[in-house]
């Protein structure tokens, strides 16, 4: 009977977990490529299937830091996730800094900025939005958790991730000046 | 003002703005250093088969679980950083407490119970959150019984800013294996 009991809820629990699952396997890949995490939350209690963790990239000149946010929409429940199966939103958010000081470098960007901040400008489906020294691209895609929680998964997480990162990277390019200090990230 | 006065004001300012951002630089990788090393935890054990099944963080303390990828073995570490404050690590090292649960699932009804018994006494002990003091608890849920153990790491022995000096999960590893050793003694009587 007990046996019967915690094998339903270790059913139950695999599946209430394939999220932190495919946080793990993203985790994963982003420190096997040298982007070590810098800042984990996890959202309200009754927002369980909301995680965010910001990564700093340290091999990659251009970029500041990323931030990865995979929200759950559907299949904690059996009934739900055999009829709609387990989907989430998985946004990534690239981060340009510039560490600037010269005046005239900062009107410039105070200019763009200025410029920018009512357009809300949109490349291809990227976001892009200026904060000051900072400019971020933003892009979000629907997944189905299934397809990248196992161990087997770990190519097409990879392929997903770097598609993004490729896409938001160009985005941010132009924006990108030369600093001052290094880039601590 | 002439061109050479203000040219020297504004050389000025740029070095001000950039000592300002390496002081709060230091600070920010003082903030950060426990977020690395939880990420170096999963991306550890995900890579060596683990399957993340619960990630909870509130910026300074955070807990991961992990089940092993062929097998039912479970494994929990909760880690909370000591010393956020830039000031306080200089003087003792990155400190964080970590406590490390290997859990094995049992089918047997009266070893869970004997566990969560066990537990409840423990509780009233007031040395039980010493470490290397291993407390052991049930969970009826799911039907684990888990073995823990608290230690306090020094991140700085792990951890160059963003560069890995030793891997943290080696040390977690045969923290975990001790309590394999140990939890696996207590069920078998």
């Amino acid at each position: 009977m007990l046996k019967l009991l915690t094998d339903f809820a270790a059913r139950s629990e695999a599946r209430e977990s394939r999220d932190e699952a495919v946080v793990g396997q993203i985790i994963a890949a982003m420190g096997r490529r040298g982007f070590p995490t810098i800042g984990f939350s996890t959202g309200l209690a009754e927002d369980s299937g909301f995680q965010a963790v910001q990564f700093a990239t340290p091999a990659d000149p251009v970029l500041h830091t990323l931030t990865v946010v995979l929200d759950r929409k559907t299949g904690g429940g059996a009934i739900q996730e055999k009829i709609i199966g387990s989907k989430a939103t998985l946004r990534m958010v690239a981060e340009v800094k510039n560490f600037i000081a010269d005046p005239d470098d900062l009107l410039a960007m105070w200019r763009t900025d200025a410029r920018n901040i009512l357009r809300m400008p949109m490349m291809g489906q990227v976001r892009l939005d200026h904060q000051l020294n900072t400019v971020t691209a933003t892009k979000q895609i629907l997944v189905e958790l299934t397809e990248y929680d196992g161990p087997e998964d770990t190519q097409r997480v990879e392929q997903t991730l770097w598609a993004l990162y490729g896409e938001l990277r160009d985005a941010l390019v132009p924006y990108k000046r030369a600093s001052i200090v290094d880039d601590p990230m | 003002m002439t061109t050479t006065q203000t040219e020297v004001g504004e050389a000025r300012f740029t070095a001000l703005v950039a000592a300002s951002w390496k002081r709060y630089n230091a600070w920010e990788y003082s903030r950060r250093a426990d977020d690395v090393a939880l990420g170096a935890v999963i991306t550890s054990y995900v890579s060596g088969g683990w399957r993340l099944i619960d990630l909870e963080s509130d910026g300074t303390s955070h807990m991961v679980r992990f089940q092993a990828g062929q097998g039912t073995d479970r494994l929990l570490v909760r880690l909370v950083a000591l010393c956020e404050d830039p000031v306080r690590a200089k003087a003792l090292g990155r400190l964080v407490e970590v406590q490390v649960a290997y859990g094995l699932r049992a089918d047997d009804f009266s070893a869970i119970k004997q566990a969560i018994k066990d537990e409840l006494k423990s509780n009233m002990v007031e040395n039980a959150s010493e470490p290397g003091v291993i407390t052991v608890d049930g969970d009826m849920s799911t039907g684990y019984v888990y073995a823990t153990v608290p230690l306090i790491l020094d991140l700085d022995d792990y951890f160059d800013g963003f560069t890995v000096r030793a891997p943290i999960a080696g040390d977690l590893h045969v923290a975990a294996q001790s309590l394999h050793k140990y939890l696996t003694g207590r069920l078998a009587g």
